[in-house]
């Protein structure tokens, strides 16, 4: 047994200290097993507390509100520079001859419709009868035009030529065998005045492409060109001087419950009507002729409205049996046309849709009116000849040559309107007095 | 410089950095087992990692008990001391049978016939010889001391750390740490004198 240390622990703590340390031999290592461990409980402890990765829009908390502010405004100016073109053409306020562009570029897909003759015949429409075939080859008369458009090298007398193009798309169509001569002859004055404008040259570039080609064929071509010739044609200010819209009055009962057509204005365009309410309300829509003998207004208001889609069949079918190379129909005096507009009230904001028809009166002028740049004559038929001429007031439109006031000259307006979907008021005016 | 580093490395473990834990037991691991190892002359490599461990795991849970107020390895060496005191008062607890199967010593062999021969609770001779010897007698000298006299002492002899490295440790004035030290001393002196008399009953426990 050793001896006990006298007055010496300390010195045998350190000796016991130096001894251990000696006997510890290599330093201590943290194991594997026991960093994985230690690692987990750390993990486990510490799970709220790790570190994570930032979010992905960790950095907006750093934006300040100004900025912020200044880049959501942006992103609403952006918005509107984007949606009010959209709203401009769209729009009720949006021109009407947008709204004829839009539906005259519908017009291949509804001519697609041939059992709508049929139709028609059931309904006892006659649009076959008052629609004449219009043709893309010039009269003798019209060469003596294209020669003085021709001598005229600077073609901004805009309404001379927008009545020459309508007059030389007025000629009726030639059929049969002389079909393919006719439209080389068409081909050549329309490389004549299409040396005067591009608009014609669009006119062209349709007709060209179709010569030698049965008419039929050629139809729906041509009818774009004239179309894409049309765009090309403002309104001369003269056609806007004259087409102010006619105002008539409801003396129809029941109208002053609702105030809705009590008074009225309405503005033809082409194939398109535009009713104005008394309170701004602006209701759109198109006119369809109908037959005299269906004029009486007996008519539903949901025949009548089957009869905006027919009538367009029934014509858009003729048309092309007939090889017509226009687009548009036309207005004969003593024709009677139905119309279809809809619309939003303002003072009700309810939807408001107006079914009725003009009847034309017996004062109405005897020659017809060109309504859609193609003359039709009724009593030639197919491959008639044009019956009358433009007038010297022409309202320029979509190559279109008709004048509101005499359209609505003497007319009578009866219908029906359909207020919200369920209130109906019949609607009978008259021209207001000036 | 070091402490800034040690400051930072702890603020990390502190927010959970993976890294930093690895880190820092890379920094203290060793000196931690290296004084574990000096406390108690019976403590194996292998027991000496049971017992970091078991420190690494408190300091994993009581990291934020540490304020900076001294070093973090004399925070670690404290934690590893009690620990390890904590260890062998559990071996001694096995040793006197906690955990074990009573065994009648007279109880036969059923296939042998011959008695059983238990390992004796008692050192074996080489321990006993060890014990003997003057490191174990002294552990068993500072085992008697227990408490701050203690804890001082092997801060001071098996930590290698510095009056004024235990002052703050122990928040104490480091003229404080020294008196007390120096008494402590003479107390462990008085306790040894008696262990190495011969007072076995305090070396090895008695069935």
């Amino acid at each position: 047994m050793s001896a006990p240390p006298e007055k010496n622990i300390e010195a045998l703590l350190k000796a016991a200290a130096e001894k251990r340390k000696q006997e510890a031999g290599a330093p201590f290592e943290l194991r594997p097993a026991s960093r994985k461990l230690l690692q987990d409980e750390v993990a486990r402890v510490y799970r709220s507390n790790a570190p994570q990765r930032p979010p992905v829009f960790a950095w907006l908390a750093g934006v300040r509100p100004w900025f912020a502010a200044a880049v959501g405004l942006f992103c609403v100016l952006v918005g509107l520079m984007i949606w009010s073109p959209a709203l401009e053409k769209a729009g009720p306020s949006a021109e009407p001859g947008q709204t004829v562009r839009q539906r005259e570029s519908e017009l291949p897909r509804l001519t697609a419709a041939k059992p709508a003759e049929a139709e028609s015949r059931s309904l006892g429409l006659s649009a076959p009868t008052t629609l004449a075939a219009p043709s893309a080859a010039p009269r003798p008369a019209d060469e003596g035009k294209l020669a003085q458009l021709r001598r005229d090298e600077n073609p901004r007398d805009k309404s001379v030529a927008i009545e020459d193009r309508s007059q030389l798309s007025a000629a009726p169509t030639p059929r049969g065998a002389e079909s393919g001569e006719k439209l080389a002859e068409a081909k050549d004055l329309a490389s004549e005045v299409g040396k005067l404008s591009k608009q014609t040259q669009l006119m062209d570039l349709g007709l060209a492409s179709q010569v030698g080609k049965p008419v039929a064929e050629a139809a729906p071509s041509s009818r774009l060109a004239y179309v894409n010739w049309a765009y090309q044609v403002p309104p001369t200010q003269s056609a806007k001087a004259e087409n102010r819209p006619e105002r008539f009055l409801n003396e129809s009962r029941g109208v002053a419950v609702t105030n809705v057509l009590s008074s009225f204005e309405m503005l033809q365009v082409g194939q398109q009507i535009r009713v104005i309410d008394a309170d701004g309300s602006t209701y759109d829509g198109t006119v369809f002729p109908v037959a005299p003998d269906q004029s009486t207004f007996g008519l539903s208001p949901d025949v009548l409205a089957r009869t905006n889609v027919l009538a367009r069949r029934a014509y858009d079918a003729y048309a092309d049996l007939a090889g017509v190379t226009g687009s548009t129909t036309s207005v004969v005096a003593g024709q009677s046309y139905g119309f279809r507009v809809a619309g939003t009230n303002q003072k009700l904001q309810q939807s408001v849709v107006f079914v009725g028809a003009v009847e034309s009166g017996a004062n109405a002028p005897e020659p017809a009116v060109a309504l859609g740049g193609i003359a039709a004559n009724a009593a030639a038929g197919a491959g008639g000849q044009l019956a009358a001429t433009a007038s010297n007031s022409i309202t320029s439109f979509n190559g279109a040559v008709m004048q509101n006031s005499l359209f609505f000259q003497n007319s009578r307006v009866r219908g029906q309107a359909t207020i919200g979907g369920s209130n109906q008021i019949q609607v009978d005016a008259v021209p207001a007095k000036k | 410089m070091a402490v800034a580093g040690e400051a930072d490395l702890l603020a990390r473990c502190a927010r959970g950095d993976a890294r930093a834990w690895d880190e820092l037991f890379e920094r203290h691991y060793a000196a931690a087992g290296r004084f574990i190892f000096q406390l108690a002359p019976e403590f194996s490599r292998e027991d000496v990692e049971e017992i970091c461990q078991e420190v690494f795991l408190s300091v994993i849970k009581n990291l934020g008990s540490f304020h900076g107020s001294s070093q973090f390895q004399t925070w670690l060496f404290r934690i590893a001391a009690n620990k390890a005191r904590d260890y062998r008062e559990r071996q001694r607890a096995a040793k006197r049978g906690g955990g074990q199967t009573i065994l009648s010593l007279n109880a036969e062999e059923p296939e042998t016939g011959l008695t059983l021969d238990p390992p004796a609770q008692l050192p074996a001779p080489d321990a006993l010889l060890a014990n003997r010897e003057a490191l174990g007698q002294l552990r068993v000298a500072l085992d008697r001391l227990g408490g701050p006299c203690q804890e001082i002492i092997e801060l001071r002899y098996f930590g290698d750390l510095a009056y004024e490295e235990i002052s703050r440790a122990l928040n104490l004035h480091p003229k404080t740490v020294s008196s007390r030290l120096s008494k402590c001393l003479d107390q462990l002196e008085t306790i040894a004198r008696k262990v190495f008399a011969g007072d076995k009953s305090t070396v090895i426990p008695s069935n």
